[in-house]
């Protein structure tokens, strides 16, 4: 399973917890939508720190990069 | 402020110190009173600033939405006051959530936490009140601030084990519980903790909680 695919697959599940369907373009807006919050956010952080071995914490921590699909496919890829 | 139905201030029944003026019950009722009217009048200080805001074009997102829905006592913060929460996520709890306790799930959370609804709103709040600060000098201005850091200790702990205890959102739980008993639980915790929201730092910490056991008609002073 490649990176998009597994992040895609944890926001599904992310959204079914918030009540959400799993339908969604990988530019739609989530954070910044209302769709999720910041406490989702967090563990999407935890999620890409464990999955992807990433810290933040040197890199720098934008809730930009969490806001789509897209965006945080970028976020690990880079 | 006072309200109708002879139910007296916040203010009132707070400073009745020997307990002798009001009885147990208009505790209560001042207190509920109070922190129905606050809820209300924020709602709708935050709302006419989205509605400008969306006057304006920007799709902003409400700052009060529906608290008493609530599913937890963080989620009811979330719904209550949402743009300083996310100030406070921005500047506290994401900055401390990344640098610290990283191999201890729980405490790098409580902590993350406790640091942006304890320590950020206390330093906000402590910040906003310059002019008390250049009145009474640095120290003397901290110290009448103890009641207000307190509640924010308090306020940071118990969203910190609401999010760390907090279940997932499901929707198998009767609609009496989702509905009634969970949010009567968070908003009952918010409205005897907002005892200790300090409006008069005239008062002192145990002023506060010899008015919180007065709810319970006990007295002792």
């Amino acid at each position: 399973m490649d990176n998009k695919s597994k992040l895609k697959t944890f926001l599904q599940e992310l959204l079914a917890d918030y009540g959400a369907g799993p339908d969604f373009g990988d530019d739609d807006p989530l954070v910044t939508s209302g769709l999720l919050d910041s406490q989702a956010v967090f563990r999407m952080v935890v999620f890409v720190e464990e999955e992807f071995g990433l810290d933040l914490a040197e890199r720098g921590f934008d809730q930009n990069d969490f806001d789509s699909l897209t965006n945080m496919t970028r976020l690990v890829s880079s | 402020m006072s309200f109708s139905l002879d139910i007296p201030s916040f203010q009132a029944v707070l400073h009745d110190g020997t307990g002798q003026l009001y009885p147990w019950y208009m505790n209560w009722l001042a207190l509920i009173a109070n922190f129905i009217v606050r809820l209300l009048w924020f709602s709708v200080w935050g709302h006419g600033i989205i509605a400008c805001c969306r006057m304006a074009g920007y799709n902003a997102l409400r700052n009060t939405h529906k608290p008493l829905q609530c599913a937890s006592i963080a989620d009811f913060w979330n719904r209550f006051y949402y743009y300083f929460k996310e100030l406070l996520v921005d500047n506290f709890f994401y900055p401390t959530f990344l640098r610290y306790f990283k191999k201890w799930p729980r405490i790098r959370l409580l902590f993350a936490t406790w640091a942006a609804a304890g320590f950020g709103n206390v330093l906000f709040h402590f910040l906003r009140d310059l002019g008390t600060i250049a009145d009474k000098g640095f120290w003397l201005a901290l110290w009448s601030f103890r009641v207000y850091m307190f509640y924010g200790m308090v306020l940071g702990t118990a969203i910190g084990l609401s999010q760390l205890y907090e279940k997932k959102r499901t929707t198998d739980r009767s609609w009496f519980r989702k509905n009634i008993v969970t949010p009567v639980y968070v908003v009952g915790f918010y409205c005897v903790l907002s005892i200790f929201d300090d409006i008069d730092s005239n008062l002192t910490l145990t002023d506060h909680f010899n008015f919180m056991l007065k709810l319970f008609n006990i007295h002792l002073l």
